[in-house]
């Protein structure tokens, strides 16, 4: 009817086809930014504890084996291969090991939560980014770069000395002359308690 | 055909009629958009508390206690891993051992002693570590939960704030409904009245009509034509001032009339000159 209607001319009806066309647009967007980072699941950062374990263990092995080695070489040249301080040395030792290998599994898992952390920066980052500009496909390209620029391994920092109660022993020992054929095993000895220091010999060569 | 006297009342008529529906319209159109949006909020409103409800539950001291035992639970894992695979740096047991026997077997036992502080110690250590670690495991899992769950909120506000921000143009846009109607309400009743005037002043020249128009004013201003009544008041049914608290002396009463006086209104004639 000509005097029927009225007031359709206003606009309000395509102001609303483009609000929800733009919440149709940030839901879109959201979603793929989702379908992108999908990738960092619970297996992703198991991964990363995983490779970082990887990485470290075999330097702490190592770590162990030579300061084993040459607290056993001491001990032997001491003539306390077979000995009580032989046993404590080598609970101290193995106290050590354990402490390292936790210290490593902690270290493994604070790599796990830092990528969990600096990935859900990049995406708070990107969703917000999308808030601001609605614009979904920018939101998607964006998100697969990030994603696959955090799906790279970064680097790890290598193991400092974490035996260093039983390096630590064994350099007091060889500084004390232990190593020099003088006194023997007396520095050693004395450092750990056994009996009185020597005070011939090699003994007296610092 | 209708008189002009007829058709300028149903001109009137008709458009107020006409100005009542589009109003009636246009309250319709702006409490429908209202509802919608209501609807709607309502909508967002009900996203949102899920997502509070969810973070709420989440934060529950049920699913703390055991997001907890859980955190733990996994770093206690890890530390009995790594301890389990602390091995002793010498091999001081069996038949490899070359010597006393019985001296062997005391350095075994000190072996074995000492292994076995090492390792109580650092299970203890773990165990404590754990607690204390498993804690802020969870924490971080809640941060990060939270985060996401603020995301959604601050989505759904947006959504609310953008929908209620159409809703202005649309109460615009439905407070016009009917516009048209409301036109033609308007032109009706002026129409209604020109048609009146006109009639009053015989543009129709017609001497009936003029006559009919002039009724119809007078009938408007002084009653029908001819004659009318005014009542009189007279002294033989007034009653005494004095029954109504009244000064002085008097008469005074309403109640009953005495026939009353009639005067004559003439009909009259206004004139309209229309044009120059």
């Amino acid at each position: 009817m000509c005097f029927g209607g009225g007031g359709g001319d206003g606009g309000a009806a395509q102001a609303r086809a483009d609000e929800e066309a733009r919440q149709g647009r940030l839901k879109e967007g959201t979603a793929r930014i989702d379908t992108e980072f999908s990738k960092f699941d619970d297996n992703f950062y198991k991964g990363r504890k995983q490779a970082y374990t990887n990485f470290a263990m075999p330097q702490l092995s190592d770590q162990y084996r030579q300061t084993g080695d040459q607290l056993a070489y001491s001990l032997a040249r001491s003539g306390l291969g077979q000995s009580s301080e032989s046993a404590r040395q080598g609970g101290m030792l193995q106290r050590d090991n354990a402490m390292a290998r936790q210290q490593i599994a902690d270290a493994a898992t604070g790599e796990a939560q830092k990528a969990r952390q600096s990935i859900e920066d990049s995406r708070y980052n990107l969703v917000n980014q999308l808030q601001a500009t609605s614009d979904p496909q920018m939101a998607a390209s964006n998100a697969m770069r990030q994603a696959n620029s955090l799906s790279m391994q970064t680097g790890f920092s290598p193991l400092a000395n974490l035996f260093q109660n039983t390096t630590g022993v064994l350099a007091a020992a060889n500084q004390a002359g232990a190593y020099s054929g003088g006194p023997g095993m007396g520095a050693y000895k004395d450092y750990f308690g056994f009996g009185k220091p020597s005070t011939a010999g090699n003994r007296t060569e610092r | 055909m209708c008189d002009p006297v007829t058709a300028s009342i149903a001109l009137t008529v008709a458009g107020t009629a006409s100005q009542a529906a589009a109003a009636n319209q246009a309250k319709k159109a702006m409490q429908g958009a209202q509802a919608a949006e209501r609807i709607r909020q309502k909508g967002y409103q009900d996203e949102s508390s899920a997502v509070q409800a969810g973070s709420e539950a989440r934060m529950s001291k049920a699913n703390q206690d055991q997001g907890q035992a859980e955190a733990e639970a996994s770093r206690n894992a890890d530390y009995a891993a790594a301890n389990a695979a602390a091995q002793a740096p010498t091999a001081t047991e069996g038949a490899n051992l070359a010597g006393d026997q019985s001296a062997n077997a005391i350095i075994a036992s000190e072996n074995a002693r000492a292994s076995q502080n090492a390792l109580g110690y650092a299970g203890q250590q773990g165990n404590a570590k754990a607690a204390l670690r498993g804690f802020g495991d969870l924490q971080l899992g809640n941060a990060l939960a939270n985060a996401r769950a603020m995301e959604q909120q601050r989505q759904l506000g947006n959504f609310m704030q953008g929908s209620s921000g159409v809703l202005g143009l649309e109460m615009d846009e439905a407070s016009q409904k009917g516009a048209g109607l409301k036109t033609l309400g308007s032109l009706l009743s002026t129409a209604g009245g020109i048609a009146g005037m006109g009639a009053g002043a015989g543009w129709w020249g017609a001497k009936d009509a003029a006559t009919a128009g002039n009724a119809v004013n007078n009938a408007a201003i002084f009653g029908p034509a001819g004659s009318t009544t005014v009542p009189q008041f007279t002294s033989a049914n007034l009653l005494p001032a004095t029954q109504y608290g009244m000064l002085g002396t008097g008469l005074f009463n309403n109640a009953k009339q005495v026939p009353p006086l009639t005067y004559n209104i003439p009909n009259f004639k206004p004139t309209f000159k229309l044009g120059k």
